[in-house]
C-alpha cells in the first residue's frame, strides 16, 4: 500500500532513548508507505537526536524537557507547516511494533475516521505490560465512558493515526503539556470527532513512567479539568 | 500596641504597596490587585485591631479568638497556595510556548542554510 498523494507525517516525542529511537525510525522508513519522520528530542541528556538523525528523521530538538505532549505538539506544528493530511503518533521506546501502522493507515482510510487509536487491548489474551498500568489504563477507559460517554478501551496509547484538520482544530484548544492524552481524546469528541480502535500488541516498557501513580494523578487531574473547560 | 502587631501592619502595608506597583505595571490585573488588597486590607486590620477577630466567631462556630485567628491563617495559606500552583501553571505553559517556538525556529533555519549551501 503506497500513499503517495498525501505524504503521512510520524511524529516521535523522545526523552533519553537513544538505545531504541533509531530502530523505531528505521523500522519506519522500511515500510511501504511515503512517509516523513520527525523526531523531537524534549531534552534529551544523551544522543537522541544523533541517533534519530543517523536513522534518517527530521530532528527537531527542545532546549529543555516539557513533557511529552510537548514535544507532541511541536512535531504536530512542523508537520502541519509541511502541510500535512495525516498525522501519527508513536512512542520512542519501541513498545509498539511500526509494522502495525500500514493496518491503522487502511482502517483510517476505510472508515473514513479522523481518529485511530491502535489498541493493547482488543488483542487476544492480556496485553503485556504491568497489572497496576494495566488496571490504570482501565480505570481512565471507565472514567471516559461515564464523564463523556465515550467508550474506548486503550484510552492512554500514544500510537495513534490522526487528520490534519482534527489537530488543527483540537491543538489549539490544549492546555496540558505532559498530560494531553486524555485531553486531545476528551476534545476530540466534543468536536463530533469520528474515533476508532485497532489492535496491537505492544511490548512491554517497565521503564516508562506511564504506570507511576505521579502519572495517573495527574491524568485524572487532567480529566476532572476538562470538565469545566 | 505589642511588636508583633506593629511587624504585621509593617508586612501588610509593604505587601500593599507591593500589589499596588505590580497593578501600575501592568503585572496584576484588576480583579488579582483587587483581591490581593482586600485581603491585605483585612490581615492589616486584624493586626491593628485584633478583637475584631471575635466578628469571625460565629461563621467558623469557635468561642476562642486565637483559634478563629489559626483557621482564617490556615484559609488564607490554601487560598495563597492556589494562587502560586495557578501562577506556576502559567509560568510553565508560557515555557512551554517559548522552547517550542525556539526549537521550530532552530529547526526552520536549519532548513534555510541547508537549502542555501545546496544552491550554492
Amino acid at each position: 500500500m503506497k500513499n503517495s498523494l498525501e505524504a503521512i507525517h510520524v511524529v516521535i516525542p523522545a526523552y533519553n532513548e537513544e538505545e531504541s529511537v533509531g530502530m523505531v525510525v528505521e523500522e519506519l522508513g522500511r515500510l511501504d508507505l511515503d512517509l516523513v519522520i520527525w523526531v523531537v528530542d524534549d531534552g534529551s541528556r544523551d544522543a537522541t537526536s544523533e541517533e534519530a538523525d543517523k536513522a534518517g528523521a527530521r530532528v527537531v530538538r527542545h532546549s529543555v524537557n516539557i513533557g511529552q505532549w510537548g514535544a507532541l505538539r511541536t512535531g504536530f506544528m512542523l508537520a502541519l507547516l509541511d502541510g500535512a493530511e495525516i498525522i501519527v503518533s508513536i512512542d520512542a521506546d519501541g513498545q509498539h511494533d511500526p509494522k502495525d501502522l500500514p493496518r491503522l493507515i487502511d482502517a483510517f482510510y476505510k472508515e473514513k475516521a479522523d481518529l485511530v487509536i491502535a489498541s493493547r487491548f482488543f488483542y487476544d489474551g492480556k496485553p503485556e505490560m504491568l497489572r497496576h498500568r494495566r488496571l490504570g489504563i482501565r480505570f481512565f477507559n471507565k472514567l471516559l465512558k461515564i464523564i463523556f460517554r465515550y467508550e474506548l478501551t486503550d484510552c492512554t496509547n500514544g500510537f495513534k493515526v490522526y487528520k490534519a484538520e482534527l489537530i488543527k482544530k483540537v491543538l489549539p484548544k490544549l492546555k496540558e503539556a505532559q498530560y494531553g492524552a486524555l485531553e486531545f481524546l476528551i476534545k476530540a469528541t466534543k468536536q463530533d470527532a469520528l474515533i476508532m480502535e485497532i489492535p496491537i500488541k505492544s511490548v512491554s516498557n517497565i521503564q516508562s513512567s506511564k504506570g507511576r501513580v505521579k502519572y495517573g494523578y495527574n491524568l485524572f487531574r487532567t480529566i476532572i479539568k476538562s470538565l469545566f473547560d | 500596641m505589642k511588636g508583633i502587631q506593629l511587624v504585621g501592619i509593617i508586612v501588610a502595608l509593604y505587601l500593599l504597596v507591593q500589589i499596588y506597583i505590580n497593578y501600575r505595571r501592568k503585572n496584576y490585573s484588576f480583579r488579582r490587585a483587587l483581591f490581593f488588597s482586600l485581603l491585605w486590607i483585612v490581615v492589616l486590620l486584624l493586626f491593628a485591631y485584633p478583637p475584631l477577630a471575635e466578628l469571625a466567631l460565629p461563621f467558623l462556630s469557635t468561642k476562642d479568638v486565637i483559634m478563629s485567628v489559626l483557621v482564617i491563617g490556615i484559609i488564607i495559606l490554601f487560598l495563597l497556595i492556589s494562587e502560586i500552583y495557578q501562577q506556576i501553571g502559567k509560568i510553565e505553559k508560557r515555557v512551554e510556548i517559548l522552547v517550542q517556538n525556539l526549537a521550530i525556529e532552530d529547526y526552520l533555519k536549519g532548513v534555510i542554510s541547508e537549502n542555501k549551501d545546496d544552491e550554492k
